[in-house]
């Protein structure tokens, strides 16, 4: 058996190595990289500063651990940072792009305080980021801040709903590595090299260097994406304007402004940055990782349910006992895996899927009140007469986000728009919004932390295995159903609190129907948010209905995974068309 | 000798190594896999701080490398199509082409995995990790990692007989 077994890894372990070896470059492929990539890297290694950069993080050094003789490399690149420095400091103006990053890399402290009211610190030397982010249309709460120490290997973040600082473990978090990185940081995430052009300005009697920064958006066309103002006296940013990513609420349009100092001293402590010093700290580290042998199998079993699901459906999510906003999702795909990070999630790519927000108002608006208790027919014909107020939608090429239009009641100021992009909105990604996300969620994460297979109790919902994962003063509980396609029936999420451990939120499924295609699913999803008791505020609960329709390829309605046709729509309108 | 040049040296070490993983990972995308190997190595050239020892050298490359394909995933979808097979197939022999097969059939038995039984088998079979590397970067013992190992194989033979027995069904 042994025997079998033995060969049968040997069989694995070839099968694997043999496909990773298999595709072979052709030798002038091999010969054009090769060159490309030296040449790269000779012109980084060029460029003003690099080398003195790379030594000032203590990179060069380590390159001596590869062979003695690259000890040379690190003398080179000294001398070349020693000739870099002298050349920036003789070099009379113009200021390059270069020279900027290049002084941005020699601040102690950088300060920068944005238009939409967040504010970020960043000190490299420290091992300092801080950021404070203040919670979008509401006075009620305090700002959010989170205060990173690299050098302790901690994160402190203050949840001003919460009224609560999580204390993390931020020892795997890499540092950026220069402090242009942290702070501009802008080229790496669209995916391609920005063209620049240089303007002279002035600004409050300033002579200022404006450097634009194009790249190509998802139609082709030119697209500004950062403007940054500099001064050719300190050769430092004074003000850098950029494009808001897709996923990033807009305050003032499609861009932010940052306005940059550089002071001499920066917080030390989330305290430092107006966080009171008797908020209660739940430290979330992870323990050790400590996995019970009987969890992974079940996690297995989950995961495979989960990969067992349909890919071809609708969704329609409401409730019967308010009127509140309806969701309806369409996916004609299966959504691809994406790699290992500590949450991974599935790309949409290459599947299409469209997901339509509807208000649904009190009587008051009869025009846009649906009659409750509906079945879910009613509400699919009750969406039909409506437009929605918010569409997302991916055709397999292109990324859409529409809001608006709104019903004329509407309070909301801002104009309709349609946000075309090239990269993934993660508004889109099977989450919540998805049966996959809300029925296995165990299927979406990696298991950390300490995980324990729960004893059977009456207090677990009848059927079911529970499943305890707990970090620190965190604990998350999740009970299957192994005969309903382990369902997660309940998930509850508990903070420790001075009193014991204290029901946060909880999800619980019930209504189990069987789809013609043989997978289970959930009905009914009842969601408890509980608040801090501290603050007096109550508990709340809300019953969600959930229909789910396998649907054929054919049966989709037609044209609903068309983005060119809602692009054409939204200009015929005149909304607001913004591209990234 | 320049840190230009030394760039060069782990090229010529590693490269073959790198743009195999990569196609693989790619179903055999040749012409994607020449491309993100190049920003493995660039990659590699400016964040070469992370790099400990020399031993390490293509574990480490293998591990940009995983992350890179992860990338390009999150853009564009695994292009499976018979466009990219022909392209990596052209003039290849019919020895060749079998294995070509076989690999993208490899590819697709782990991309259907869990990812944590994915990146397990990789780390063990491609990077090359000794089960205590792999404990060590998990916070767990070496016989946790072996016992998840074995579930790995497992998974991975189940799914790609399934996928061979599809396949011939098919044929």
């Amino acid at each position: 058996m042994n025997a079998n077994n033995n060969n049968d890894d040997d069989r694995i372990e070839a099968l694997l190595k043999d496909a990773a070896g298999t595709f072979t470059p052709a030798p002038e492929v091999k010969a054009a990289a090769r060159e490309h990539v030296l040449a790269a890297a000779q012109r980084e290694e060029g460029k003003p500063g690099a080398a003195q950069q790379r030594d000032s993080m203590g990179v060069a050094a380590s390159w001596r651990f590869l062979r003695s003789p690259w000890r040379v490399a690190g003398a080179a690149s000294a001398a070349l940072a020693a000739l870099v420095f002298l050349t920036v400091i003789l070099w009379p103006s113009p200021l390059t792009l270069a020279q900027v990053r290049e002084a941005v890399n020699t601040v102690d402290w950088i300060h920068i305080k944005y238009d939409n009211g967040n504010e970020r610190w960043i000190s490299l030397t420290h091992g300092i980021r801080a950021e404070i982010t203040p919670l979008a249309e509401s006075d009620r709460y305090d700002d959010n801040v989170d205060f990173i120490d690299y050098s302790a290997g901690l994160i402190y973040r203050y949840v001003g709903c919460g009224e609560v600082i999580y204390l993390r473990d931020a020892s795997k978090w890499t540092m950026p590595t220069t402090a242009w990185e942290a702070t501009v940081g802008l080229f790496e995430g669209y995916r391609q090299i920005p063209k620049t052009e240089r303007h002279g300005e002035i600004i409050e009697g300033r002579k200022l260097l404006r450097f634009d920064n194009y790249v190509t958006d998802a139609f082709g066309e030119r697209l500004l994406i950062t403007q940054i103002w500099a001064d050719p006296a300190t050769r430092l940013p004074v003000k850098i304007r950029r494009r808001v990513p897709t996923h990033e609420p807009r305050t003032n349009g499609n861009f932010k402004t940052g306005i940059y100092t550089f002071p001499e001293s920066g917080p030390e402590s989330i305290y430092d940055l107006g966080v009171r010093r008797n908020v209660r700290v739940l430290d979330t580290r992870r323990p050790e990782t400590d996995v019970a042998e009987q969890v992974m199998p079940l996690v297995e079993e989950i995961a495979a349910a989960e990969g067992r699901f349909i890919d071809h459906y609708r969704t329609i999510e409401w409730k019967n006992d308010q009127n509140d906003p309806i969701e309806v999702l369409h996916v004609c795909g299966q959504a691809v895996l994406k790699d290992s990070t500590d949450h991974p999630h599935r790309d949409y790519a290459p599947i299409r899927a469209r997901l339509d927000h509807y208000f649904n108002l009190s009587s008051e608006h009869p025009d846009y009140h649906l009659p409750l208790p509906a079945t879910a027919d009613e509400v699919l014909a009750w969406t039909a007469t409506q437009t929605p107020v918010s569409i997302y939608l991916v055709d397999g090429q292109r990324y859409y986000s529409q809001d608006g239009p709104f019903p004329p009641y509407f309070t909301k100021a801002d104009p309709p728009r349609l946000h075309v992009s090239r990269h993934g909105d993660p508004r889109l990604l099977p989450g919540d919004h998805w049966p996959n996300g809300t029925q296995w969620p165990l299927a979406m994460r990696k298991i950390t932390g300490r995980a324990q297979v729960l004893a059977p109790s009456s207090e677990a919902p009848p059927g079911t295995i529970g499943i305890r994962i707990e970090r620190g003063d965190i604990r998350e509980d999740f009970h299957v159903d192994p005969t309903h396609d382990f369902i997660c029936i309940r998930k509850t999420y508990w903070e420790k609190h001075a009193e014991g451990w204290y029901r946060r939120w909880e999800t619980t499924l019930s209504g189990l129907a069987q789809l013609p295609t043989g997978q289970w699913i959930a009905t009914k999803k009842l969601d408890y948010r509980g608040r801090d008791p501290d603050r007096n505020i109550r508990p709340s609960e809300h019953t969600y209905q959930i229909d789910i329709t396998p649907l054929a390829p054919d049966e989709f309605p037609p044209g609903i995974f068309d983005g060119e046709k809602l692009l054409e729509e939204a200009r015929e309108n005149g909304y607001r068309i913004e591209t990234y | 000798m320049t840190a230009a040049s030394d760039i060069g040296e782990l090229f010529d070490r590693h490269f073959d190594d790198v743009f195999a993983y990569i196609a693989f990972r790619l179903a055999g995308d040749l012409h994607a896999a020449s491309d993100i190997a190049q920003e493995v190595f660039m990659a590699a050239w400016r964040d070469c701080g992370r790099l400990r020892t020399p031993d390490a050298a293509r574990a480490w490359l293998l591990g940009i490398a995983r992350h890179k394909v992860a990338d390009h995933f999150r853009t564009r979808p695994p292009e499976v199509g018979p466009g990219r097979a022909a392209e990596a197939d052209a003039g290849s022999s019919q020895a060749d082409a079998g294995a070509h097969h076989r690999a993208r059939l490899v590819a697709a038995a782990l991309r259907k995995l869990a990812d944590h039984q994915a990146d397990l088998l990789e780390d063990k079979y491609i990077r090359g990790l000794s089960v205590r590397a792999i404990a060590q970067q998990r916070d767990t013992s070496e016989k946790a990692v072996e016992s998840a190992l074995s579930r790995a194989r497992e998974a991975f033979r189940r799914t790609y007989e399934s996928l061979t027995k599809a396949e011939e069904a098919a044929r």
